[in-house]
């Protein structure tokens, strides 16, 4: 059937359904009871608009079907039929006892429809040996209904208190004595398939099973107590005609997949619920005939009042909790999770770099990521480094709260309400964590300036090297040669002049040897050839023999600086302060790294926390994302290796 | 001696050309960039290119470029390079060659040593920085033999390497040339050089020994 007939005919169904419950209602007024027709016309339409919900949306659904089926069914031969008979009966209208006849044995086909509800629900379709189940229904209600249906002892429905078909009292009875047994043993036989299905089942066919059973377990504890006390305290005939309707409702709410997820959280409260008000209804009892042999009975009743007000909210947490770890495992599981967690954190035994691997195990969602949202620079992972668009294009969840750095979890849907769990649980997990990122950020930000900063001074000091060298020395170096000049010139003319200028002269050599120096110290021009020139150049000035083993490799100026002043300083510590002997001088390209290794044959000893030689260099290397490493045991030598990423 | 001068900086130019003629030198032409320096070369016939190793237009090492493009051609033709600052990865491969000077610019203060060693470099002979020499002696320190000679002789060997006759080194050093003589003949055994008849192939002999990279 294709959607839009099927469409037409649900419409049909429930318009037929609606029109006949209300005749139903409209003909038992004066021939039967009220108040249960009303019961049964609210059963059926809420039925057919379950079963009607189903179709809707898959017109193919044989379970939406027969709710639809079912309900018309109930509503025409049992509610309409029953009302009409009796008032047929009442005045002289044709088809009086036929109409009673059929409506009172219908239950028995009706019973059916709820065998097929267990084997069918959810998919509608019946799996292993379930499948002889129907037949069985199907010849007991066979069976049966002629049991009933002629059977005297039916004699006091009708109207008249008489059978009409009525007929010999021992085969009728035995047939239905037969009948019904078969028909009790598919239905229980199809609720044990059910159960066996649900044990069986996962994710989300076991979360709709899961709907469908907190339906039937509702049903099954509500009816056996408003049968007991349906006479005594009439309101309780509404609890169960409610209680009844959960079953089409559940059924159409979990093939139709809204609020799946939600079935836990609902047959918590409504166990936690029934529970507290059982506990407290009896503790009220208690106090109020116990206090009342001493007190005057409206004392009694406040004193009862005040108790169970005074034990509400104790009562309703450990209930909760109880519930909790019976009926809602998973939200009991996610917060003892992350519950454990920060108290592992408090002791100092937990790491908060764990919390995404915490939080994951806790909902049982291995894809969940935090992230901490800066707000206007975007998201931060838990290790400070911004979250790609394709991750915060995901589902979120966040923590109520516009602060700084709040932790959003990215998580599939459907686990929501675990997050939120997990995030209240682990609150203060996650603000650890969120400080944490925030630090490291700070600290790659202040990684990255410094390094800039650095990468500006050396540039600085490039252009200052060169503009010392090809501007002030060259100037000198002309004042000097015109100083020559004029001395010659003179010609031993004037011996004092002559001698004045060259003092002068010999100045003038000074301060070029000085700004030669200074420019040296800036940045070596040797370096414009290479490390291993600049490095050449260096040994050749250092007064202990060292041994140079530099590659030739061209690199970057800011790396080839960095190395070479590292090198440098590590040179001038193992001359000066550890009064080396011999120095090694290493410098290799080694996978994406330059790699300065230093030895030394001197005293050992020193030491990163002291000197702010060494911190400088630790500095340098850092700035270019390296690293600095430094052996020296004292007597034993020094062993400097600085790590400079160079890919 | 005629001498052409390439240096970029004006002044600086004026001035050297000035102290050739001061000292009796004929200036044949000067060039504020190595470009011509070729044609010049070859249509005025110099005997001596003096070199700025910064020139335009990078400002790198055109004067080194320059000076090997001159041996190519003309292997007899001085070449003295000037630098501000010296650097030993320049020196290198042409400190070896004949009728070659490297110094740094301040030397010019010196104007006599200057032109002396302009002199000796036009005559085929070599003129080394002592600073170039010291990077060459200090680079080699501790790999072996040079270890052996004594202060004194490791001072002969650097100005010998300095391009200086005995006459020379006795002269700088205040020594009689028999003592500098004698020092020569015990560090050229103690290095395994030959003592060859000429200055000039001794001091060959010397650079190459200090230039190998080979040798222990």
């Amino acid at each position: 059937m294709n959607e839009s007939a099927a469409r037409v005919a649900v419409i049909l169904a429930v318009t037929l359904t609606v029109v006949l419950e209300t005749v139903a209602v409209a003909l038992t007024l004066g021939v039967g009871a009220l108040d249960q027709a009303l019961i049964y016309a609210v059963y059926a339409i809420v039925q057919v608009l379950a079963g009607a919900a189903v179709v809707w949306s898959h017109p193919r659904h044989r379970v939406g079907w027969l709710l639809v089926v079912s309900s018309l069914f109930t509503t025409t031969f049992t509610d309409a039929l029953l009302a009409y008979g009796k008032q047929a009966a009442l005045h002289g209208w044709p088809a009086a006892a036929p109409a009673q006849v059929v409506a009172l044995s219908g239950w028995m086909v009706a019973a059916l429809g709820l065998v097929l509800l267990f084997l069918w629900f959810p998919d509608g379709r019946v799996r292993g040996p379930g499948r002889w189940i129907p037949w069985v229904g199907a010849l007991g209600a066979l069976l049966g209904l002629p049991g009933w249906a002629l059977n005297p002892r039916l004699s006091p429905e009708f109207a008249g208190h008489v059978n009409p078909y009525a007929a010999s009292a021992t085969w009728t009875e035995a047939l239905f004595l037969c009948g019904t047994a078969l028909v009790v043993a598919a239905l229980l036989a199809s609720v044990v398939v059910f159960v066996l299905r649900f044990r069986s089942s996962e994710g989300v066919e076991h979360l709709q099973l899961k709907w469908m059973a907190f339906a039937a377990a509702a049903v099954a504890v509500v009816l056996p107590i408003s049968a007991v006390l349906w006479t005594v305290w009439p309101p309780v005939q509404l609890l169960a005609a409610a209680a009844l309707t959960l079953l089409p409702v559940a059924t159409s709410v979990a093939i139709l997949r809204y609020h799946l997820y939600d079935v836990d959280l609902i047959v918590s409260r409504t166990v936690a619920y029934a529970a507290i008000t059982g506990l407290l209804a009896a503790t009220y009892a208690a106090v109020v005939v116990l206090a009342g042999a001493a007190l005057s009975s409206p004392m009694a009743a406040a004193v009862g009042a005040l108790v169970v007000a005074v034990a509400f909210r104790p009562v309703r947490d450990r209930v909760q909790e109880t519930v909790d770890r019976r009926f809602r495992r998973a939200r009991y599981e996610t917060r003892r999770v992350m519950a454990d967690f920060v108290d592992a954190l408090r002791r100092g035994v937990a790491s908060v770099d764990d919390l995404e691997d915490q939080l994951r195990a806790a909902v049982g969602e291995p894809t969940c990521t935090v992230a901490f949202d800066t707000g206007t620079e975007g998201w931060l992972d838990i290790h400070g480094q911004p979250v790609t668009d394709d991750v915060r294009r995901r589902v979120p969840t966040t923590i109520a709260t516009s602060a700084h750095l709040a932790p959003v979890v990215v998580h599939p849907p459907g686990a929501e309400r675990l997050v939120l769990e997990a995030l209240d649980a682990g609150r203060l997990a996650f603000e650890i964590a969120a400080l944490q990122a925030g630090l490291r950020r700070q600290v790659d930000e202040l990684d990255a300036s410094r390094a800039r900063v650095v990468a500006v001074a050396d540039q600085e000091r490039r252009r200052l090297a060169r503009d010392l060298h090809d501007g002030a020395q060259q100037r000198l170096v002309t004042i000097g040669l015109s100083l020559r000049h004029v001395q010659h010139t003179l010609d031993g003319s004037a011996p004092e002049a002559i001698h004045d200028l060259d003092e002068a002269v010999t100045e003038l050599a000074h301060a070029i040897d000085d700004l030669r120096e200074l420019a040296g110290g800036l940045r070596p021009s040797s370096l414009d050839h290479g490390l291993r020139a600049a490095l050449d150049d260096l040994a050749s000035r250092t007064p202990s023999p060292v041994r140079l083993d530099v590659t030739t490799e061209r690199f970057t100026p800011e790396i080839e600086t960095a190395a070479y002043f590292i090198a440098a300083e590590g040179l001038t510590n193992a001359v000066k302060h550890a009064r080396a002997q011999r120095i090694d001088l290493a410098v290799a390209h080694d996978a994406g790294q330059l790699v300065v290794a230093i030895d030394d044959d001197g005293m050992g000893g020193a030491d990163l926390r002291r000197g702010t030689g060494l911190v400088g260099l630790a500095d340098r290397a850092r700035s270019h994302g390296g690293t600095l490493e430094i052996t020296s045991r004292p007597g034993a030598g020094t062993s400097l290796r600085a790590t400079l990423p160079c890919a | 001696m005629r001498v052409i001068i390439a240096e970029d900086q004006a002044l600086l130019r004026d001035g050297l050309a000035r102290l050739f003629t001061d000292k009796g030198h004929a200036v044949a032409a000067t060039l504020g960039s190595t470009d011509g320096l070729m044609e010049l070369v070859a249509t005025t016939s110099p005997d001596l290119v003096v070199l700025d190793i910064r020139m335009p237009p990078s400002y790198t090492d055109e004067g080194v470029t320059a000076a090997r493009l001159l041996k190519l051609d003309r292997p007899d033709l001085g070449v003295l390079l000037l630098s501000q600052h010296i650097e030993t990865a320049n020196a290198a491969d042409l400190v070896a060659w004949p009728a070659f000077g490297y110094l740094l610019k301040d030397r010019v203060f010196e104007v006599d040593e200057f032109v002396e060693a302009a002199e000796r470099v036009a005559g085929g002979g070599s003129a080394l920085d002592p600073k170039v020499v010291a990077a060459m002696v200090g680079s080699r320190r501790g790999a072996g033999k040079l270890d052996l000679l004594s202060d004194r002789e490791r001072d002969v060997l650097g100005l010998m390497a300095e391009g200086l006759t005995n006459a020379g080194i006795a002269d700088r050093l205040s020594l009689s040339p028999r003592t500098v003589e004698a020092h020569v003949s015990h560090l050229l055994t103690k290095l395994d050089i030959d003592d060859s008849d000429t200055a000039h192939r001794r001091v060959l002999a010397v650079l190459s020994y200090l230039n190998s990279d080979t040798s222990p």
